[in-house]
C-alpha cells in the first residue's frame, strides 16, 4: 500500500545546500536515526583501524611501535568501539525504528533528539581530536583506573591533555545518552498507536525501553565519577581517586563499573531485540514465548544494576560470595533467550538472507561470549583468568561479535525501509562468511592465550610455546574481519544509489508496524495504522490472523498460501 | 523481493555448509595447534582446587556449548525454507518454558555451591599456629621488589634508613606512616633487640605497631618490621636452569624465592598505580592496591621456575613488569634465606659519613622501646637491596630489558 510513496521528498529545488541544510537542521527522528548510524560507523572505522594497529603489533614478539603509541591505540579502540560505536548505531537504528514500531509520528522531543546527535558528535570529536595533542590521547585503557589515569604523585607518567580530552568527551556523550534515554522512556510510555499495550510491543521497542532505563539511571553515576576525576586531575590534586595524596583508587571503580556494567547491556540488549525481530520474521513464526521473553529483558536490566564488582573480584576489595551470587543469576535469563530463538527457529520455515545469516551467526556466537561469562562469575576460576586475554576473547564474542552482528543484521533488516533500496546480497554473504571467520580467527586462539596466562594490554609478549603462532592467527582474522567491513561499507555506498529497489511497504513480510508505511517512510510516517491486536499487527492483517495472535498458549490455525 | 527458487535455496544452502565445515576446520586447527583448552598445571594446593573448579566449569560449559550449536545447525538445515507455505504459528508452551528456565538455574545453583566451597578453601588464612612464611611484594613503576622476615620465631629486623629519599615508614601490617611525625613504640608487642648498622632489631610484633621518638628535626629515623631483606636481581643477570631440559638460562627479571610445602603469605601493595601479582601457574592473582597492602596465602607444591607477570595495566613498561618465582624445598630455601640474611664478610668499608648522625635518634628509638643494646655498626651496602628499599623510582634506568626477552617456563608451559 505505497498510498505516500508519491510524496516523499527525493530532492530540493534549492540544490545540494539546501538538502544539506535540511540535514544539519533536521529534527526528524529518521533523518536523525541515519547520521547516528553513519556518524557511528564512521568512528566504528576508526576504532576498527585503531585494533589493526594493535593486531599487528602483535604479530611477533618484540615491540613495532613504542609502548606510548600501543597504549593510545589499545585505549581509544576501545573507547571509540563502546561509546561512539556500538552504542551510538544502536541508538540510531532505535530512533529511525522505534517511532515507527509504535506507531508514532516523532520522537516525544524531537527538539531534544536533535541536540542529543549533536552533543553526541561534539563528544566523540573531541576525545578523537586529542590525537592532535602534545602527548597524544588517552593511554590508560577505557577503564581509566586512578592512579594510571592521573597526574598527580601516584603515577610517575602522569596521564596528559588527552586525558582529560576524554573525560570531557565521555562527560559529554553521557548528557546526550541520557537526553535520549529520557526522550525514549517518554515517547515509548505516552506514544504509543491505538491498542498497543505493553505486552504487544515489538520485542526491540522493548529492549530499547529498558536500555533507556539503564542509560537514565546509570549514565549519572557515571558522570559524577568522570567529573571527580577531572577535577581530581585539575586543582583538587589526587584528593578523590589518588591514594597518594589521601585518596581511594577502588573507589572509582565502584563508581566506574556501577555505570559500566549496566553499560554491557545498554550495548547488548538492542542487539538482542533486533535478532528477536529478524529471526521471527525469517522463520516466519512468532517469537517464541514473547512474554517470557520480556520477562527475562526486564530482568538482565534490574540483575545489571547488582553485579558491577565482578569485574573487580581480584582488587581485594569487594564482598566475593554476593556478586559471584548475582553474576551466576544473569545467566539464567540469558539462558532463557538462547532457548527462545532456537525454539523460534524449531518448525519454521528459514530463509537464509544476510539478515537472517547475522541473526543466527548472533546466536551462535553470542552463546560463545555468554559461556565464557560462566567461568569469570565463577570467582576463583576468574582469579587465574582475570586481565589475561581470556577476557578479551570473552568481551568481543559478546560485544564484537554478539552486538555488531546485531547492527549488522539490522542494516540488512531495515536498509530497505531506510532508503528503499535493498543492500547487496551477493556482497552481504562475503561481508558475513569473512566477518564470521575473521572473527573467530581472532578471538577463540584469545580464548587460549589467557589460559596459558597471557596478560591483557601488553604490547610484547614471552614467546611461550604457541604464544606467537595464537597471535597470528588473530591478527590474520582481524584483516578478515576487516575486509568483510569494508566490503559492506562499499555494499551501503553502492546500494543507496544503485540498489536493488524496493518498490512493496513490507518485503520481508514482517510483522511490525514500520512495515505498514512506504519505504522510505513519508515525514510524520504513517496515513494509516492496522488494528493492533498482537505484537505482529502488520502480519495478523496480512494473514489474517488478527484474532488468534493476542497471547501465547494458544494454538492458531495452520494456514498456508 | 521475490522468493528465489527451490534450485537457489538449495545452492545457496550447500554454500552455507562448506562455509561452516572451512570455519570448523580453522577453529579446530587452531584448537589442535595450541592444545590449550585448561590452563597450566597448577604448581601451588590452591592453583589445584581453582584448576579443578576450572575443568568443572569447563566441561559443563562444553556441554552446553556442543549441544546448543548443534541444535542451532541442525535446525538450520531441517528446517530451511522449501516452499512458500506458512509454518504453524507457535507462540510458546509454558512446559517447556519452564523447563528451560529450571535446568539453568540448577546448573547455576550448582556451580554457585561449589565455586563457594572453594572460594572459601583457598581464601582461609592458615591456623594461627601453622609456621607460615611471610614475604612482602611491592610493586611499583616498573619493578617488583621482595622483601622477607627472618625465619619464624626468630627475631626480625627493622632497617634505619639513611637514604632521605626513603620516606616510607612500614609494619607487617601495612599501614604506611607518615615521614616527618613521631611515633611511639608498642612495648607490649615490640622489643627492640638490638642495632646493626642501620637496621635496628625488634622482635616481630603481634599488632605491629612501631617506633619511633623524633629527636631534633633533621635527623629522621625510618623503620620497617620485618621486611627488611630484600631480594631483587633486576639489572643483574642470573641463571636459571629450566628443569625440564635441564638448559641454563640467563635471564633478568627479580626473582621471589619461595618455599615448597610451607604456606606462604604474600603482603602484596603498590608504591603508585595499580598493578597485579600473578603467575599463571599459581592460577590466582591478587592486585598490587596503593595504599593498602593485601595478603595472598599460598602453599606451592611443586619446585621449579615459574613466570609471573604484573596483569593490571599500570603504563608504559607494564609488558616488561615481569619476575620469576623460584620455588625451594623447605631445606634449601631456609638455606639460602639464611645466607641471604648472614652478616656480610667484614672486608668492605664504606659506611655512610653520616652514621654518627644517626646514633642519636637510634639511641631514642631504643630507649622508647625499653630495649637495651645498640650493636656495631654494619655496613650497609652490603646488605642485599637495601638500595632498592622504597627508594624513589628509577624511570631513566628501567626497565633494563632487551627488546627480546625470554623467561622460559617450567612444565606445561
Amino acid at each position: 500500500m505505497a498510498t505516500l510513496a508519491g510524496t516523499v521528498p527525493t530532492g530540493y529545488a534549492g540544490g545540494r545546500a539546501q538538502v544539506l541544510l535540511d540535514w544539519l537542521t533536521t529534527v526528524d527522528h529518521k533523518k536523525i536515526g541515519i547520521m547516528y548510524v553513519v556518524a557511528a560507523g564512521v568512528f566504528g572505522l576508526v576504532g576498527g583501524a585503531l585494533s589493526l594497529v594493535v593486531r599487528t603489533e602483535l604479530i611477533e614478539t618484540g615491540a613495532i611501535m613504542g609502548a606510548d603509541t600501543y597504549n593510545q591505540m589499545f585505549t581509544m579502540h576501545a573507547s571509540i568501539m563502546l561509546f561512539l560505536f556500538i552504542m551510538p548505531v544502536a541508538t540510531g537504528f532505535a530512533n529511525y525504528v522505534v517511532p515507527l514500531q509504535i506507531g508514532a509520528l516523532d520522537m516525544a522531543f524531537p527538539r531534544i533528539n536533535a541536540l542529543s546527535l549533536w552533543i553526541f558528535l561534539f563528544g566523540g570529536i573531541l576525545m578523537l581530536s586529542a590525537f592532535a595533542f602534545d602527548g597524544g590521547a588517552a593511554a590508560a585503557g577505557w577503564t581509566a583506573y586512578p592512579p594510571i589515569s592521573s597526574n598527580t604523585a601516584g603515577n610517575i607518567q602522569p596521564a596528559g591533555v588527552g586525558m582529560d580530552l576524554w573525560l570531557v568527551g565521555v562527560i559529554a556523550l553521557g548528557v546526550a545518552s541520557t537526553a535520549g534515554g529520557l526522550n525514549f522512556l517518554v515517547t515509548i510510555f505516552k506514544m504509543r498507536a491505538p491498542g498497543m499495550t505493553m505486552f504487544r510491543m515489538p520485542m526491540f521497542t522493548w529492549t530499547v525501553l529498558v536500555t533507556a532505563f539503564l542509560v537514565v539511571l546509570a549514565t549519572p553515576v557515571l558522570a559524577s565519577a568522570l567529573i571527580l576525576l577531572f577535577a581530581d586531575r585539575n586543582g583538587a590534586g589526587g584528593v578523590f581517586f589518588d591514594p597518594a595524596t589521601g585518596g581511594q583508587s577502588i573507589l572509582w571503580q565502584n563508581l566506574f563499573w556501577f555505570y559500566s556494567h549496566p553499560a554491557v547491556y545498554i550495548m547488548i540488549l538492542p542487539p538482542m531485540g533486533i535478532v528477536s525481530e529478524v529471526l521471527p520474521v525469517f522463520s516466519r513464526k512468532p517469537l517464541f514465548g514473547y512474554r517470557a521473553f520480556v520477562m527475562a529483558t526486564v530482568g538482565i536490566g534490574l540483575l545489571s544494576f547488582i553485579v558491577w564488582a565482578h569485574h573487580m573480584f581480584t582488587t581485594g576489595g569487594v564482598f566475593l560470595p554476593f556478586f559471584m551470587a548475582s553474576t551466576f543469576l544473569i545467566g539464567i535469563p540469558t539462558g532463557v533467550k538462547m532457548f527462545n530463538w532456537m525454539a523460534t527457529m524449531h518448525k519454521g520455515s528459514l530463509h537464509f538472507n544476510t539478515a537472517m545469516l547475522f541473526a543466527v551467526g548472533f546466536v551462535m556466537l553470542f552463546l560463545i561470549g555468554g559461556i565464557t561469562g560462566v567461568f569469570h562469575a565463577a570467582v576463583p576460576v576468574d582469579f587465574a583468568l582475570h586481565d589475561t586475554y581470556f577476557v578479551v576473547g570473552h568481551l568481543h564474542y559478546v560485544l564484537a561479535t554478539g552486538a555488531a552482528f546485531g547492527i549488522f543484521a539490522a542494516s540488512y533488516f531495515w536498509f530497505p525501509k531506510m532508503f528503499g533500496r535493498f543492500l547487496n546480497e551477493g556482497l552481504g554473504k562475503i561481508h558475513f562468511w569473512s566477518m564470521f571467520i575473521g572473527t573467530n580467527m581472532i578471538f577463540w586462539p584469545q580464548l587460549m592465550l589467557g589460559l596459558d596466562g597471557m596478560p591483557r594490554r601488553i604490547n610484547d609478549y614471552a614467546d611461550n610455546p604457541g604464544w606467537e603462532l595464537m597471535n597470528q592467527i588473530a591478527t590474520v582474522g582481524a584483516f578478515v574481519a576487516m575486509v568483510g567491513a569494508v566490503i559492506f561499507l562499499f555494499n551501503v555506498v553502492h546500494s543507496i544509489y544503485w540498489g536493488e529497489k524496493c518498490e512493496e511497504d513490507n518485503p520481508w513480510d514482517a510483522g511490525t508496524l514500520e512495515w505498514a508505511t512506504t519505504s522510505p517512510p513519508p515525514v510524520y510516517n504513517f496515513d494509516r495504522l492496522p488494528r493492533v491486536r498482537s505484537e505482529r499487527p502488520v502480519f495478523d492483517e496480512r494473514h489474517g490472523l488478527g484474532a488468534y495472535a493476542s497471547s501465547e498458549g494458544e494454538s492458531p490455525p495452520q494456514t498456508s498460501s | 523481493m521475490p522468493m528465489p527458487s527451490p534450485r537457489r535455496i538449495r545452492l545457496r544452502w550447500r554454500i552455507a555448509v562448506a562455509a561452516s565445515l572451512v570455519t570448523g576446520l580453522l577453529l579446530l586447527s587452531a584448537g589442535v595447534a595450541g592444545a590449550q583448552a585448561f590452563p597450566p598445571e597448577a604448581v601451588s594446593e590452591e592453583g589445584s582446587d581453582i584448576r579443578n573448579l576450572y575443568l568443572l566449569v569447563f566441561f559443563l560449559a562444553a556441554a552446553v556449548f556442543v549441544v546448543v550449536e548443534a541444535g542451532i545447525i541442525w535446525l538450520a538445515i531441517k528446517y530451511r525454507r522449501r516452499d512458500d507455505s506458512l509454518p504453524p504459528q507457535i507462540h510458546g508452551h509454558r512446559g517447556v518454558e519452564v523447563l528451560w528456565t529450571v535446568i539453568p538455574s540448577i546448573i547455576v545453583l550448582v556451580l554457585f555451591i561449589v565455586s563457594f566451597v572453594v572460594l572459601d578453601h583457598i581464601e582461609s588464612a592458615p591456623s594461627k599456629y601453622e609456621p607460615v612464611e611471610v614475604i612482602d611484594v611491592t610493586a611499583q613503576q616498573w619493578a617488583w621488589s621482595f622483601y622477607y622476615a627472618t625465619p619464624m620465631d626468630a627475631t626480625t629486623r627493622a632497617r634505619i634508613s639513611d637514604d632521605p629519599a626513603d620516606v616510607r615508614l612500614r609494619v607487617s601490617d601495612g599501614t604506611l606512616f607518615e615521614p616527618f611525625k613521631t611515633y611511639r613504640i608498642d612495648v607490649e608487642h615490640i622489643r627492640v633487640d638490638s642495632i646493626e648498622g642501620n637496621t635496628l632489631m625488634v622482635a616481630r610484633g603481634v599488632n605491629g605497631t612501631v617506633v619511633q621518638d623524633h629527636p631534633a628535626g633533621e635527623e629522621i629515623l625510618r623503620i620497617t618490621n620485618g621486611t627488611e631483606v630484600s631480594q631483587d636481581d633486576r639489572g643483574e643477570l642470573t641463571d636459571s636452569i629450566d628443569p625440564s631440559s635441564g638448559a641454563v638460562t640467563t635471564m633478568n627479571t627479580p626473582i621471589v624465592t619461595v618455599p615448597v610445602g610451607k604456606t606462604v603469605r604474600f603482603n602484596i601493595s603498590s608504591l603508585d598505580v595499580i598493578h597485579s601479582f600473578y603467575a599463571p601457574q599459581f592460577l590466582y592473582k591478587l592486585d598490587a592496591m596503593p595504599g593498602r597492602t593485601q595478603a595472598l596465602w599460598l602453599k606451592v607444591t611443586d619446585a621449579g621456575f615459574f613466570q609471573g607477570q604484573c596483569a593490571e595495566f599500570c603504563g608504559r613498561e607494564h609488558a616488561r613488569m615481569l619476575f620469576s618465582v623460584r620455588a625451594l624445598p623447605l631445606d634449601e630455601y631456609d638455606a639460602w634465606l639464611a645466607a641471604l640474611v648472614a652478616p656480610p664478610p667484614p672486608a668492605e668499608e664504606a659506611a655512610p659519613a653520616d652514621d654518627a648522625g644517626e646514633a642519636a635518634p637510634e639511641d631514642d628509638a631504643a630507649d622508647d622501646a625499653g630495649a637495651a643494646e645498640i650493636g656495631a655498626e654494619t655496613d650497609p651496602a652490603a646488605e642485599p637491596g637495601t638500595s632498592r628499599y622504597g627508594g624513589p623510582p628509577a624511570p631513566a634506568g628501567l626497565p633494563t630489558q632487551p627488546a627480546g626477552w625470554t623467561a622460559p617456563r617450567a612444565g606445561a608451559l
